[in-house]
């Protein structure tokens, strides 16, 4: 490798590294994948705590003291913590009598001191809801309130009910309900892994088959490989876009051959992803440790990550660079760029399939498909039962072929697109260029 | 040896004739200037030189190497492209170490001072390229190309945009070059720039070699054929003098283009019998004037 090759890297890696952008990123991509649950586990039990006043049409005529009896008891017991302070809305419940005859009436009444914001909602309790026999095609409770997105009363009731009415039921059949209750305990199916010898010939009991591992470590391996992609052929496409209207490039190539400075560019972006993926793995890892779960972090996976990152970083930077070499602007590069999107989308639309299925022939092919190797064959390796090391020596082999030809074919598209003016090639163009030279 | 050799180079794009069976040698240590109207091949013909495109057919050799095929760029030559092009979000400091190392240099930090500092730059190493005004931004792109110490110095339109402080700083530098022992090319539309700085002026135009040689060679081809003239009032039609071809009106003064047979004697006294006259020369065309000829739309109507 030539020495100015170095110097191109050297340049690309700092230039990118240093960005606000970049630092900004690295903090705001684990906010946005994991912000959302934080926003919802801090503000649980703190923004709406006030009385929810409902009332209630009691048709069966049975429910309404054991409501008042629930909801009473859930006031003084479950929605306060320690400190006695409020985690949730205490429920009030106020008795509609009801009138038959002018039942829609009176619907409609409730209906409108809810509109006024007397009450939060009302419930309808059907004429016959502890009646087993009963098999009206009407729900048996109706909840009416303005705020259909909050479900907190309606998953409350359903189960303070349900209870109440299995016992009600239980107890008109003459049947116990603890016997019940004992036979319905379940048998529980425990996921396990398989048994092996150890070096000592003894058989190891096999291992719990851990949830967390076995479904966020493949995601999260997926995931942050998306990421050092993404990270690095943004940069790629707009540095060489700026590279080509500032007229940098031409002082490059009267510099340094165009094969060399496309391949210091690469060089420079893999230290940036290993950069970034270096900074999210000790992050991860100590969290993980902090917790007593390192074991969950595949860190024997790290050096098959970085290969495998390092190739997909060649070969869809390469098509980044021969993309933008192509344009005068990001507006433009968008467009030519679409398909090698819909490439690097792959694995992200197969993975359901490939997580359930890792060791099918459709998962078997994908992985083996060079530009979905990189993402998929890592998620299988991370997965049990693993990936047969031929099908780790073809990957990676297929990956490297691929790269090394997508690499040349970028490179002869590179040369003759940085030095061109006006419109943008059509594909037919790019296609002649790559076979002329 | 010279410092550039090119034999009848051709180069096409698509329909294009860019460069048209082009040959010219420019001699170690001298200042060759380039001209030419846009879009006349003289950029093209400055990239082939430089080996970051290839001429169809004929042959290049830059400094005694072979410079028609392969990419190998050089580090002896130093090339100053037509426009800025320097990153912008970084430290001059920075981008001028950048492209000294690309040119194979190290530890370039004390020449960048230095360079700098002669070109009334100082400190501007810890400032951001984008901070610059265009001027200097030139002379930081101009510092770019010569912190290596090239033998052959390409120079594409350096002194567009300059204001005559800065333009007199570049010039100097130049001529420093020069007398250093390296070799300048430059591409110029500003024909005074030309005239003063050249040993040799090359002018290209449609892709083919109109004029190449040493100022007064080409001047002497064209004879005094031209009165420079200055009268006191306005008014009088010098379309009626006896013998003038072309009028070049610059307000205070004009250029009289006349017949090679034309009496200037004649048409002086025609003159003094309208008007006062104040200046009155017999002189060579200028090379604006001999551009204006070759390329102007009178040429272009006669060629086409």
């Amino acid at each position: 490798m030539s020495r100015k090759m170095w110097v191109v890297a050297r340049r690309e890696y700092r230039a990118t590294v240093r960005t606000k952008a970049f630092v900004i990123a690295i903090f705001l991509v684990p906010i946005f994948m994991f912000g959302g649950i934080g926003v919802q586990a801090l503000t649980r039990g703190r923004i709406d705590n006030d009385p929810k006043k409902i009332a209630v049409l009691d048709r069966s005529d049975r429910l309404f003291e054991f409501l008042a009896e629930a909801a009473a008891k859930r006031n003084a017991e479950d929605i306060k913590d320690d400190s006695g302070k409020l985690t949730d809305s205490p429920y009030v419940f106020e008795r509609v009598p009801v009138e038959e005859q002018r039942i829609d009436a009176q619907r409609l009444e409730i209906s409108d001191r809810i509109r006024s914001k007397e009450l939060f909602a009302f419930i309808e309790v059907a004429p016959e809801v502890v009646d087993a026999e009963a098999k009206s095609s009407e729900p048996a409770i109706r909840y009416h309130s303005n705020q259909p997105t909050y479900d907190n009363i309606t998953r409350w009731l359903s189960r303070v009910i349900n209870d109440k009415v299995r016992s009600a039921r239980l107890a008109a059949a003459g049947i116990d309900r603890a016997v019940v209750e004992k036979a319905m305990v379940p048998v529980s199916v425990d996921n396990l892994g398989l048994l092996e010898r150890t070096a000592t010939g003894e058989i190891k009991a096999a291992e719990r088959v851990n949830r967390l591992q076995v479904f966020f470590v493949p995601l999260g391996i997926i995931m942050l490989m998306w990421m050092a992609l993404m990270m690095t052929t943004q940069p790629i496409l707009s540095g060489v876009i700026e590279e080509k209207m500032q007229k940098i490039s031409e002082v490059l190539l009267g510099s340094i051959a165009p094969f060399d400075l496309m391949m210091g560019k690469l060089v420079g972006y893999v230290g940036v992803a290993i950069t970034l993926v270096g900074i999210y793995m000790i992050g991860g890892w100590a969290v993980a440790n902090y917790n007593d779960m390192s074991d969950v972090i595949p860190m024997h996976l790290a050096g098959w990550f970085i290969v495998f990152m390092a190739l997909a970083i060649f070969m869809y930077g390469a098509l980044f660079l021969a993309a933008g070499a192509c344009c005068n602007d990001l507006k433009e590069a968008q467009n030519l760029v679409m398909p090698i999107w819909l490439l690097l989308l792959i694995p992200m639309f197969t993975l359901g399939t490939v997580l359930e299925h890792p060791t099918s022939g459709f998962a078997t092919a994908l992985s083996l498909f060079p530009p979905a190797t990189p993402m998929v064959l890592m998620v299988r390796m991370s997965m049990a039962p693993g990936v047969p090391a031929w099908q780790i020596a073809a990957g990676i082999l297929g990956t490297i072929l691929t790269t090394l030809l997508f690499v040349w074919a970028a490179g002869r598209v590179f040369r003759i697109g940085l030095l061109m003016q006006g419109k943008p090639p059509k594909p037919t163009e790019i296609v002649k260029w790559v076979f002329q030279g | 040896m010279s410092a550039v050799e090119i034999d009848s180079i051709c180069k096409t794009f698509g329909t294009l004739r860019a460069v048209d069976n082009l040959s010219l040698t420019v001699p170690r240590g001298t200042v060759y200037g380039f001209i030419g109207p846009n879009g006349s091949g003289k950029t093209t013909t400055l990239r082939m030189i430089l080996r970051i495109i290839h001429p169809d057919s004929g042959r290049i050799r830059v400094l005694g190497e072979d410079a028609t095929a392969g990419d190998a760029a050089n580090d002896r030559i130093g090339y100053l492209p037509e426009e800025r092009g320097l990153y912008r979000k970084m430290l001059v400091g920075e981008v001028l170490e950048f492209y000294a190392g690309l040119k194979g240099l190290r530890n370039a930090r004390e020449d960048i001072r230095r360079w700098l500092d002669r070109l009334q730059l100082p400190g501007v190493e810890k400032k951001k390229v984008e901070a610059m005004s265009k001027g200097m931004a030139q002379k930081i792109q101009f510092i770019a190309t010569v912190l290596h110490r090239p033998e052959l110095v390409i120079l594409d339109e350096p002194f567009s945009g300059l204001d005559p402080v800065n333009m007199d700083v570049i010039k100097d530098a130049v001529l420093e070059l020069k007398k250093n022992g390296a070799t300048v090319i430059f591409s110029t539309h500003d024909m005074d720039v030309a005239e003063k700085m050249c040993d040799f002026v090359f002018m290209i135009f449609k892709g083919q070699k109109v004029l190449d040689g040493t100022l007064e060679s080409i001047k002497e081809k064209y004879g005094a054929d031209t009165l420079r003239v200055r009268l006191d009032g306005n008014g009088v039609s010098f379309h009626e003098l006896p013998g003038v071809q072309r009028v070049n009106d610059y307000g205070r003064f004009q250029e009289l283009r006349i017949d090679k047979q034309a009496d200037p004697q004649a048409i002086l006294q025609q003159l003094a019998g309208r008007a006062r006259v104040k200046h009155f020369e017999v002189t060579q065309p200028s090379l604006h004037d001999i551009f204006v000829r070759i390329a102007g739309p009178a040429a272009q109507e006669v060629a086409s």
